[in-house]
């Protein structure tokens, strides 16, 4: 099959500096400096990966596996130490919902807030207004403060503007799972019109049954590294396999 | 082509990328800043008008204050044009770093979320401090004119020049510090005590030749004070104080040496700032 990539990212490294508990101020920076000592954690180490135009793919790893930073670098939102990330298409990112919006303020004026962020002009924003809200099915509370809305009616705003963006690339951290059923059932529609249009998804999820139905393929992340790529369900079976196994053993 | 104008040339187009990106997210910049206050203002009966309340609250109590009850004046005749005309221009300067370092603080959701120019969060900081600094302006001579008989002469001109090159003073400073405050979280608990002090070592409180009878050494240590030339310069336009040409030259040299060191540092990996936050 000689499909043309959407994202292609070449030995991806990223190190952090332990930040939670210490963050580097002043203070230690100049201890470090003097002792030489520069304690780092990898996040990601010497990953590469293809995504194909058309294709949806999962990203599965347990908790710090490097999933999320992976997800920042391919948005570009994270320069990695090291290697090369090139994206071909229009990217809307969805790491967290409702980026970008200010929840004082009306469900109207953070449509525009969100577009904006996400790199669409104000006129264009101001076209797309009818169905950004008429798809959220907000008409009644649009010129309420975002702050009253349910969750449910928040994450449809927060999605209606991201797929304004008419992206060809779409890149997912787990979002999708709040919001009611019909929202759910919406998003997935909307995500698998993108894909029929040749475009691109990237999904990090802990829902297994979820990414096997949807991803044609996907990349375990193990401790900063690529433990296995490829076909959905073999993957997604290999790491069932080991998520059971120390399990097992405990008893 | 020699081989040193290849970097310099790969400079110069990435500046340009950079300010292309810039000037594209400029709507993105204006309505954060217009959110911005909005949302402050939501709950409040007045909303906008605080806009121009919070000058002219800001300068009666100083004017009360320091004029009237401490009667500092010493020498300066038109002591509340003098004392407003510096005060309203160093509010200005301190919005301008207090809202640049917390535009990146606050507004860390969409750093790690989308990519965009992160001088557009520092510069939508500036527009808000901006406008609120234009109005302040506008009150200046209602709350002057009646008091000292203060009103714009010929020089009033002067506010131009006075106002751009304080503002690349203003935002190379917030831009510097915005820079460091990321990684370095404690400099943002040390920015008010810092700002308390440059209120009280530059000339806004007292004239100018009150340090005429200050110990010998102290006048020509404050003199570096950049505030000392920017605020001839309003005062200048203001109320029409003599200004010299030195006056401008050392203005304009430090605004604009600020603007290019600060935005530079800031621009510099700021690939890098969404790790500290």
């Amino acid at each position: 099959m000689t499909r043309r990539p959407a994202i292609v990212a070449r030995d991806i490294t990223v190190s952090f500096r332990p930040t939670v508990d210490r963050k580097p101020t002043l203070r230690r920076s100049i201890a470090q400096l003097r002792h030489k000592q520069r304690e780092t954690v990898l996040a990601l180490s010497g990953v590469s990966v293809e995504v194909m135009r058309g294709e949806a793919f999962g990203i599965i790893g347990r908790n710090g596996a490097g999933k999320s930073t992976l997800l920042k670098v391919l948005a570009k939102t994270l320069k990695p130490d090291s290697g090369t990330v090139n994206v071909y298409g229009r990217t809307s990112t969805l790491l967290q919902l409702g980026v970008g919006f200010n929840p004082e303020l009306s469900g109207r004026r953070n449509v525009l807030l969100g577009g904006l962020a996400a790199g669409l002009r104000k006129r264009e924003v101001d076209e797309k207004f009818d169905t950004i809200v008429s798809y959220a099915e907000l008409w009644d509370a649009i010129d309420r403060p975002v702050k009253t809305y349910s969750s449910g009616m928040f994450a449809r705003l927060a999605f209606s503007v991201a797929m304004a963006l008419e992206p060809n690339i779409l890149l997912l951290d787990e979002v999708l799972a709040v919001g009611d059923e019909s929202f759910r059932a919406k998003s997935r529609e909307a995500m698998e019109d993108l894909l029929a249009r040749a475009g691109t998804i990237v999904f990090v999820s802990h829902a297994l049954p979820v990414v096997t139905e949807f991803c044609d393929r996907v990349m375990w992340l193990h401790e900063a590294e690529v433990r296995q790529l490829g076909d959905a369900g073999e993957v997604v079976a290999a790491y069932q396999a080991s998520v059971k196994k120390p399990q097992k053993a405990k008893r | 082509m020699t081989t040193s104008t290849v970097p310099l040339r790969r400079a110069i187009s990435g500046v340009r990328a950079y300010v292309r990106h810039l000037w594209n997210r400029r709507e993105f910049a204006f309505h954060l800043a217009l959110g911005n206050v909005k949302a402050r203002n939501a709950s409040t009966t007045l909303g906008l008008i605080w806009w121009v309340i919070n000058p002219l609250l800001l300068g009666g109590i100083y004017a009360l204050v320091f004029g009237v009850i401490l009667d500092i004046q010493r020498g300066e005749e038109n002591y509340i044009a003098y004392l407003l005309a510096g005060m309203f221009a160093f509010y200005y300067t301190r919005s301008v770093m207090v809202g640049a370092v917390n535009s990146i603080i606050q507004n860390a959701r969409l750093l790690a979320n989308l990519p965009f120019p992160r001088l557009v969060l520092p510069g939508s900081a500036l527009i808000e401090s901006a406008v609120g600094f234009v109005a302040s302006l506008g009150i200046y001579y209602l709350i002057v004119g009646p008091i000292d008989g203060v009103w714009p002469g010929s020089t009033v001109w002067w506010l131009l020049p006075a106002f751009l090159l304080h503002t690349l003073f203003s935002f190379g400073l917030g831009a510097l510090v915005a820079r460091l405050a990321v990684p370095f979280r404690d400099l943002n608990n040390l920015v008010p005590y810092v700002l308390r002090l440059w209120l009280y070592v530059s000339p806004v409180i007292w004239p100018v030749t009150f340090l005429e009878n200050a110990r010998p050494g102290i006048q020509q240590v404050l003199e570096w004070n950049p505030l000392f030339p920017i605020l001839a310069v309003y005062r200048h336009a203001l109320m029409g104080q003599t200004l010299t040409g030195g006056d401008v030259v050392v203005a304009s040299t430090w605004s604009v040496l600020l603007f290019l060191f600060g935005v530079g540092l800031f621009v510099r990996n700021e690939g890098r700032m969404t790790r500290y936050i």
